[in-house]
């Protein structure tokens, strides 16, 4: 994956529009779609969800400013498209990683995968918010103030969010063992 | 799953695949996109000129109504004053004689 410092983004954009939307998607896009995936599950819908969120990102660059950073902002972009969809489709990522229900399996998903299944059915069943800070912390690897300007909140909010998700996720494991 | 601490070795894998070549088909499909897009300020610069041709087009109509607006057939002041002092005179008599007019008011 190409690597491209925010800096170097900002300045392609103002030297050109078409160069900067290509950096900015090459150096957002994966991490993007995977934070969107985490949270919509289906591939396909991943997919269009973020789509959507360039879009937006593309039309608001002209409003972006400098007081936060192009991560946050992006990822913030992309964390409220995806609750939009989520709101949209209630229930339907929770199907789909059970393989139960109204929706056929999907072919992106590897049920045989049982360890990986329990552990995202256990993030699923966190608050929203508590979901969000654990997958931001956790498979992004953000730090807490970056979290916070993305969730909203206090860095030290973010910090006590994490550690009660993760708490939350073992108890959850341990009793889908238990079951 | 055998025990919890199968389940913590887990890490970061998750059971979520994309298809080959998927990250080159998503940037294609992003920036297809991306051409499309107007920024945020062109569509506040339009949306701005919108509202300034609608208000434009609603003084326009204003100003015309009020252009096109019917005088009154006799501007009683003007006549007034281009009457004759027996013009007038009359005119007083006239209208005291006026049964209709007088018990109008």
């Amino acid at each position: 994956m190409t690597q491209h410092s925010e800096s170097d983004i900002l300045t392609a954009l103002h030297r050109s529009q078409e160069e900067g939307f290509r950096m900015l998607a090459e150096q957002f896009q994966e991490p993007l779609y995977w934070h969107i995936r985490r949270l919509v599950v289906g591939h396909h819908d991943s997919e269009d969800v973020t789509q959507e969120a360039f879009v937006r990102i593309f039309r608001g660059l002209p409003r972006f400013k400098n007081h936060s950073s192009l991560t946050t902002w992006v990822y913030r972009i992309a964390t409220n498209e995806s609750l939009r969809w989520l709101r949209r489709n209630a229930g339907k990522s929770k199907e789909l990683l059970s393989g139960e229900g109204h929706y056929p399996q999907e072919e992106y998903i590897n049920y045989d995968d049982l360890e990986a299944i329990a552990l995202q059915r256990a993030i699923a069943q966190l608050p929203r918010k508590q979901q969000l800070i654990f997958n931001l912390c956790y498979y992004d690897e953000l730090d807490y103030e970056q979290v916070a300007t993305i969730v909203g909140g206090s860095p030290s909010a973010a910090k006590a969010n994490y550690h009660l998700a993760k708490k939350r996720i073992k108890e959850l494991l341990l009793a889908q063992l238990n079951h | 799953m055998k025990n919890f601490e199968e389940i913590e070795k887990i890490g970061k894998r998750t059971p979520y695949t994309v298809p080959s070549d998927f990250y080159e088909k998503l940037q294609r499909r992003i920036l297809a996109t991306s051409t499309k897009v107007t920024p945020l300020a062109h569509l506040r610069l339009r949306r701005v000129a919108l509202w300034g041709g609608g208000v434009a087009v609603a003084i326009a109509v204003a100003v015309a109504l009020i252009a096109d607006e019917p005088k009154p057939l006799y501007d009683f002041e003007a006549m007034l004053s281009e009457l004759s002092d027996e013009q007038c005179n009359a005119l007083i008599e006239s209208y005291n004689n006026d049964i209709f007019l007088t018990t109008m008011e």
